[in-house]
């Protein structure tokens, strides 16, 4: 997409001046209205609308350039020291031109850019003779020789290549700092540049300094996805989901981690690492097959749908917890909700650790079967896609006749998904009236999306209308989830 | 001795010259960037009394980056681990060129006098350490003697 | 200045074996070689153990086997020993004792001091995919030397 250059029509005045944070990135985005794609968020009331661009290096240089520029025209400072602040300060450009403007010495101080007045040194005083040695070789070397920064900390030029030299292998860059003891002074790259004469060095620095500039920038990050070079921009940066349109991978854009709503960034890490450590104690429970709890026969889940039906008894039950599925139906759903101890703060330590196992394994099993659903309705979508195919040919309808089947199908994944990360929510939830209505809604989507597997795995034979109907109720149960429990 | 930084021998020549007390450092006979260290257990500390074999090996970036040190003494001490190896963050991070063999040596002096159970290297000592210090103190002592007492230099 | 040691920068034993230790610790390549110590408290670092899964297609495919490797004093001036655990049939490796014949391993015969106990893995590795080895039968799976 191109972009737009700014309006040569517009009033005339100068722009640059005034220009709002919101404007300033306004050529970056475009307008995505896809309206085939259900998986992208566009109402501004839909708690998971997130705008964002994706950018080559080359637009996220222009944009980090851009801001650096501006910068450097607001404080008259060369983009050496302004690309410096930004990066300190997280790229708040605001209240970096209010600080400078209250005390510019004490920002300068305070980001480790100049040394603090007491505490400067002046090593060319120290230096004795004509020929001073070099305090980290030892070597002498003419005294105008001598080089430094701020903190007067003078060395010479063969000493500080040989410091870039080694600091770059080490892969740092923006935090190179003065080689003096306990100093804290940070090299500008302008002094770097001017002593570092190794081509292929200068190169590799400019872009390791490229990737901690973005990696630093909280609007930027780079796309996770493997060998994915793009860089993706979000005007606010929020824990909300991104799909890259170049490798297809969908993040969260704050962690960079798999979409995790209504779970927040911290939460799903804590929850990912505790299943990871755990993951030998809930193997056990990864079975594919349980017994038919009326006739007893041994049934496997070959379909992502949690509502069973005994092929033997035609026994209707619920795979998660064995219960009859009549009762499923109702707002008396108990089959996601964990039923505490209630005394048991008053048990032993023996009994509190079976009960936290209990607890977590309760919460994994549910959090484990609908990622196992999730794998076993993309096998679904892979089915339903060649069945419409076949009918194609057959010249029963067309694509566009059947693409209902397949939005049915991909608006079940996108429930589905946001169902499994609940239960790392509800785990971390404390007791109260808050995780009883969590609670509530969640028992809510989970039945509607149970029915929706159900009625999408015998898509042929349920009727459009009846079908359509509850792929609305379940992404309204889904909507009214999110728009309660995710932190926007 | 064309090769050598000329940092490195003037370092070498003020360690012999001006020793730092209870710490001494003699280049290896072959390789002149590998010291054979001695150091003394500070006085108060439960390592009193016992003399602790290091060695010291300045890599080629010296002083770059930092030297690289280990006990080749067996020694309970949070922050030293079964092998030798040192947590000690002038060695790592904290390193600065400015920094010299002599500063490094009295760091890791000070650390014998001061151990940091909060950033441990060998977590078994290091817990023993804050669940019962008076404990790991006498089992400290009990080291000092059994393998930092009367111990000949390791070859 | 006699000799011409002092020039350049010899990394000395321990601290080469030190290195060598936290390779294997983070694992490198395809997790097909590891090398660790044989006893995590030995200061000397002389005792190693390492490991080398059987490559594929060949009659050593699908089993790991263990040999025990000594660093001397003089290493790395001089190679370390190496002795198979696991029971093998492999030209290099002395029928009834194990121990690797370092004449019939090119790495250990033409040793040199930037050489790692890696490359002695690898070297031993290779020979089980060369022509005369590959095929050969070999002794019941999990025996071993000692």
């Amino acid at each position: 997409m191109k972009r737009q250059l700014s309006d040569p029509a517009s009033d005339g005045s100068d722009v640059s001046e005034d220009m709002e944070d919101d404007d300033e990135y306004a050529h970056y985005y475009y307008d995505n209205t896809d309206d085939l794609d259900i998986d992208k968020p566009k109402k501004s009331d839909d708690p998971e609308y997130f705008e964002y661009t994706i950018l080559q290096v080359e637009d996220a240089e222009r944009l980090l350039n851009e801001e650096i520029e501006a910068l450097c025209s607001a404080l008259k400072v060369p983009p050496s020291l302004a690309k410096m602040l930004l990066h300190i300060h997280d790229w708040q450009r605001e209240l970096i031109i209010e600080k400078y403007q209250q005390d510019a010495e004490g920002l300068l101080v305070e980001s480790n850019i100049n040394s603090e007045k007491k505490a400067l040194v002046n090593d060319k005083d120290t230096l004795t003779g004509s020929n001073p040695a070099c305090p980290v070789c030892a070597d002498n070397y003419p005294r105008d020789k001598f080089l430094g920064l701020t903190c007067g900390h003078s060395f010479c030029p063969n000493c500080w290549d040989m410091h870039f030299r080694v600091q770059i292998q080490q892969g740092v860059t923006m935090g190179i700092e003065c080689m003096g003891q306990k100093c804290k002074v940070l090299v500008p790259e302008s002094f770097l540049y001017s002593v570092l004469t190794d081509s292929k060095l200068r190169d590799k620095f400019s872009k390791l300094c490229f990737k901690d500039l973005i990696q630093g920038h909280p609007k930027l990050r780079f796309c996770p996805g493997p060998n994915c070079s793009v860089i993706i921009f979000a005007k606010e940066p929020r824990a909300k989901k991104v799909e890259c349109s170049l490798c297809k991978s969908t993040y969260c854009f704050k962690c960079g981690i798999e979409y995790h709503a209504p779970t927040d960034c911290d939460v799903i890490k804590k929850w990912l690492t505790k299943c990871a450590d755990d993951s030998e104690t809930a193997n056990y429970i990864s079975a594919h097959t349980k017994d038919c709890p009326k006739c007893h026969v041994c049934i496997e889940k070959n379909g992502g749908c949690n509502h069973m039906q005994c092929s033997k008894c035609k026994f209707d039950f619920c795979w998660m917890c064995l219960g009859d599925w009549k009762s499923h139906g109702s707002e008396y759903y108990e089959c996601s909700r964990y039923k505490e101890n209630p005394n048991i703060a008053n048990e032993s330590v023996h009994v509190q650790a079976r009960e936290a196992l209990k607890k977590y394994l309760f919460y994994f099993e549910r959090w484990e079967n609908h990622a196992k659903s999730l794998q076993l309705e993309e096998q679904t979508l892979q089915k339903i896609t060649s069945r419409i195919q076949a009918k194609v040919m057959e010249n029963e309808g067309t694509w566009i006749d059947w693409q209902y089947l397949l939005n049915a199908a991909a608006l079940l994944k996108k429930c589905r998904y946001t169902l499994q990360y609940t239960y790392p929510y509800a785990y971390y939830m404390d007791k109260g009236g808050r995780k009883q209505l969590f609670e509530y809604q969640q028992a809510q989507l989970e039945a509607e999306v149970e029915n929706l597997s159900w009625k999408v795995e015998r898509a042929e034979i349920t009727d459009r209308g009846d079908l359509e109907n509850q792929m609305d109720i379940a992404e309204k149960r889904r909507q009214t989830l999110l728009k309660d429990f995710l932190e926007v | 001795m064309a090769g050598l930084p000329r940092r490195i021998i003037k370092e070498t020549q003020r360690l012999q010259a001006d020793p730092v007390p209870g710490i001494s450092a003699v280049p290896d006979e072959s390789n002149a960037r590998h010291f054979h260290v001695e150091v003394a257990g500070p006085v108060k500390s439960p390592y009193e009394g016992g003399t602790f074999h290091l060695e010291l090996f300045l890599p080629e970036e010296y002083p770059m980056s930092a030297p690289k040190v280990r006990f080749m003494t067996r020694i309970y001490h949070p922050n030293i681990d079964k092998l030798g190896r040192i947590c000690l963050d002038i060695l790592k991070d904290k390193w600065s060129p400015a920094l010299q063999i002599r500063t490094v040596l009295l760091s890791i002096q000070a650390l014998l006098s001061a151990p940091n159970p909060d950033d441990p290297l060998d977590t078994t000592v290091a817990e023993a350490w804050k669940r019962d210090e008076l404990g790991a103190i006498a089992q400290a002592r009990q080291f000092t003697k059994e393998y930092a007492m009367g111990n000949k230099p390791p070859q | 200045m006699a000799g011409s040691g002092q020039t350049e920068c010899v990394i000395p034993r321990n601290f080469k074996l030190l290195r060598e230790l936290e390779l294997g610790e983070k694992g490198v390549g395809d997790g097909t070689l590891s090398w660790g110590l044989a006893n995590d408290s030995d200061i000397t670092l002389s005792d190693w153990i390492g490991t080398i899964i059987g490559p594929p297609r060949t009659a050593f495919e699908g089993r790991i086997y263990t040999l025990k490797m000594h660093c001397g004093e003089k290493y790395p001036d001089q190679p370390p020993t190496v002795q198979f655990q696991t029971r093998i049939n492999l030209s290099c490796v002395q029928k009834d004792t194990g121990v690797v014949d370092p004449k019939k391993v090119n790495c250990l015969r033409q040793w040199s001091r930037n050489a790692s106990l890696a490359d002695v893995l690898a070297g031993i590795r290779d020979l089980m995919v060369s022509k005369e080895n590959y095929k050969v039968s070999q002794p019941a799976e999990g025996t071993t030397y000692f």
